[in-house]
């Protein structure tokens, strides 16, 4: 167990390595002098030349990179350009209130995905589970801020159920963002929890356990479901990045403060290093998330182990 | 209509797809509503009741009607006439991205995986990274440098692609070029470049257009979020995402704004998705296990 954790770890690294590569490669292997795009094109030369002096951007190109490696080990991002702070400042304010939102979001998914993957599957061929899949297949194809817009429509403007935007105390301001966010993760949820359960109902133990005399329900939701649940945890992994990935644009939609809404407001006003920084850090989270869930599914699975 | 006594054994790869294909009813669905986008977008010019661009204050904010089926914007544009003008951006958007993404994807993919040795690995080692960012954020990364432009989407969009794309061949060349007859072309003599036309790449087809189709519902998507965040199309640009864009703000006031631009995008989707799974279905069962 301790070497796979280790082996795991040490295969994470040349990734997480080459996720800050990527982020410092972009921004110089890009069209477009880094020093104009954040003055604007107006500038002159020599408040230009200032501000790439000040970046170091005038150094050879290996230089910056170490410089940028070992700032970025330090969780120094760099300053931001046009709030003039400390960019690990800036995003460590945010992360609570995008975290929140993939967390709900998150629950969201799965609570939904389960409910339609277990019920599509318990009545396979009829007509819940035509509904189950046609819903999940809606939710594949939609985008994730029109159904925000939808529901803002629909709760806030038509019903008033819940406040327009991200003001409004409480638990109650999290639902319609953490539904739109989670719906399409929670169709993608629900056609795999409905394959897995069917897959293991096929099972020689479940036709033990029915054999035996037990309701229907205990075979599905103690003996079949927690085994379908192991492909579940594994997607869990992949659907939480694009959660966080995602919160970016329900973030916005809903007017909700978080690490999205400061990304957009800095490619707005071409802040690279916040850029820089938040596509680092959403990155190196990503990776990190993925990493703990491969870890919980060694748990979960104990063949995995030993394979 | 077909002799169902008739044998099949002499039947070609491409009349085996098509006879799945016709079976499948999602694709069929997919199929016919791919088509009616297509031919909207073709002649959208021809059968818009209105300018998508002209402005009529006269007549902003109105809901549907009869003179305005879905109703005009702020600035009294027909929403009809921008959709369906819209639906020729978005098209044109997406497959040019998946083209642009498709094409390097394939370049690369196909070196990769028929050089192999050291310049596979980093390929390889490089498309990983790649890969573990989620596709919006590369997108937004490139965006922010690229500055906001329709062309500059389909530019991010399709870098953002090139991985996939990468993985895709490249695993099929790795499996196509252990096989006999390539090293039957190789010991009779014939050149790389030979080899890879003839006898490589028809192994990639049927996967490539499978993934080159649904990437083209993934490519709107994502391409109408960036114009949603304002990085993509500018006003006036009748882009489906930029239309909602515009719309949010009168959320309150004209539900019409942004309900029907949402539906063109979720119809192509779907459409898209439809069309695409029945072609995995038909063309490459392996990818579909």
């Amino acid at each position: 167990m301790g070497r796979h954790l280790l082996r795991r770890i040490v295969a994470s690294i040349p990734v997480l390595l080459g996720i800050v590569t990527v982020t410092f490669l972009v921004m110089h292997m890009l069209p477009g002098d880094p020093a104009t795009a954040m003055l604007g094109f107006h500038v002159t030369e020599a408040r230009a030349n200032a501000l790439r002096e000040e970046l170091g951007l005038n150094d050879p190109l290996p230089v910056q990179y170490v410089r940028y490696i070992g700032n970025a080990l330090r969780l120094d991002l760099g300053r931001s350009m046009s709030k003039r702070r400390p960019v690990n400042e800036l995003i460590a304010e945010q992360i609570p209130a995008t975290v929140e939102l993939a967390i709900a979001g998150m629950g969201c998914a799965l609570l939904l995905g389960l409910v339609l993957g277990v019920v599509a599957a318990t009545h396979r061929g009829r007509w819940l589970d035509t509904g189950a899949m046609a819903v999940s297949l809606l939710g594949v194809s939609m985008p994730s801020f029109w159904l925000g817009l939808i529901l803002i429509l629909v709760f806030s403007v038509q019903l008033r159920w819940v406040p327009i935007l991200g003001v409004g105390g409480g638990l109650i301001r999290l639902i319609l963002p953490a539904i739109a966010l989670g719906f399409r993760s929670a169709a993608m949820i629900a056609r795999l929890v409905r394959s897995s359960v069917l897959e293991v109902l096929r099972q020689d133990y479940v036709a033990t356990a029915r054999a035996k005399g037990l309701a229907e329900r205990v075979v599905v939701y103690r003996h079949a479901l927690r085994n379908a649940l192991i492909p579940v945890v594994t997607v869990m992994g992949l659907q939480f990045g694009r959660l966080l990935a995602g919160s970016v644009v329900i973030e916005n939609v809903f007017g909700r403060e978080g690490v999205g809404t400061l990304l957009v407001q800095a490619i707005q006003v071409q802040d690279i290093p916040v850029v820089q920084g938040v596509v680092l850090v959403t990155g190196v989270a990503y990776v990190v998330v993925n990493l703990l869930v491969d870890l919980s599914y060694t748990l979960l699975d104990p063949r995995v182990r030993f394979s | 209509m077909s002799d169902p006594k008739r044998s099949h054994a002499f039947d070609t790869p491409t009349t085996i797809a098509l006879r799945e294909l016709r079976r499948s009813r999602s694709a069929i669905v997919g199929a016919a509503i791919m088509t009616a986008l297509i031919v909207v977008a073709l002649i959208a010019p021809l059968v818009s009741p209105y300018d998508p661009i002209a402005i009529n204050p006269d007549v902003s904010l109105q809901g549907p009607s009869g003179r305005h089926w879905m109703g005009t914007d702020d600035f009294g544009r027909d929403i009809l006439s921008r959709v369906l003008h819209g639906t020729r951006i978005s098209l044109r958007v997406g497959i040019i991205a998946v083209g642009i993404g498709g094409s390097i994807g394939l370049l690369i993919g196909l070196a990769a995986g028929y050089i192999g040795g050291r310049f596979d690995f980093a390929v390889m080692r490089f498309i990983d990274v790649m890969l573990s960012f989620p596709g919006i954020l590369l997108a937004l990364l490139i965006m922010a440098v690229l500055g906001p432009s329709l062309t500059n989407v389909m530019i991010a969009v399709g870098i953002s692609n090139v991985p996939l794309y990468v993985r895709l061949v490249r695993g099929t060349v790795l499996s196509a070029k252990e096989n006999g007859y390539v090293e039957a072309a190789r010991g009779i003599g014939c050149s790389n470049r030979v080899i890879i036309v003839k006898h490589i790449l028809p192994n990639i087809i049927a996967p490539f257009i499978v993934v080159t189709t649904l990437e083209v519902a993934n490519a709107i998507l994502l391409s109408a979020t960036l114009s949603f965040l304002g990085m993509g199309a500018q006003p006036p640009t009748p882009e489906w995402g930029a239309m909602l864009n515009e719309g949010r703000r009168y959320i309150r006031t004209a539900w019409w704004m942004i309900t029907f631009p949402g539906l063109m995008i979720m119809l192509s989707v779907l459409g898209i998705n439809l069309l695409g799974d029945g072609l995995r279905d038909a063309l490459d069962p392996k990818l579909s296990e």
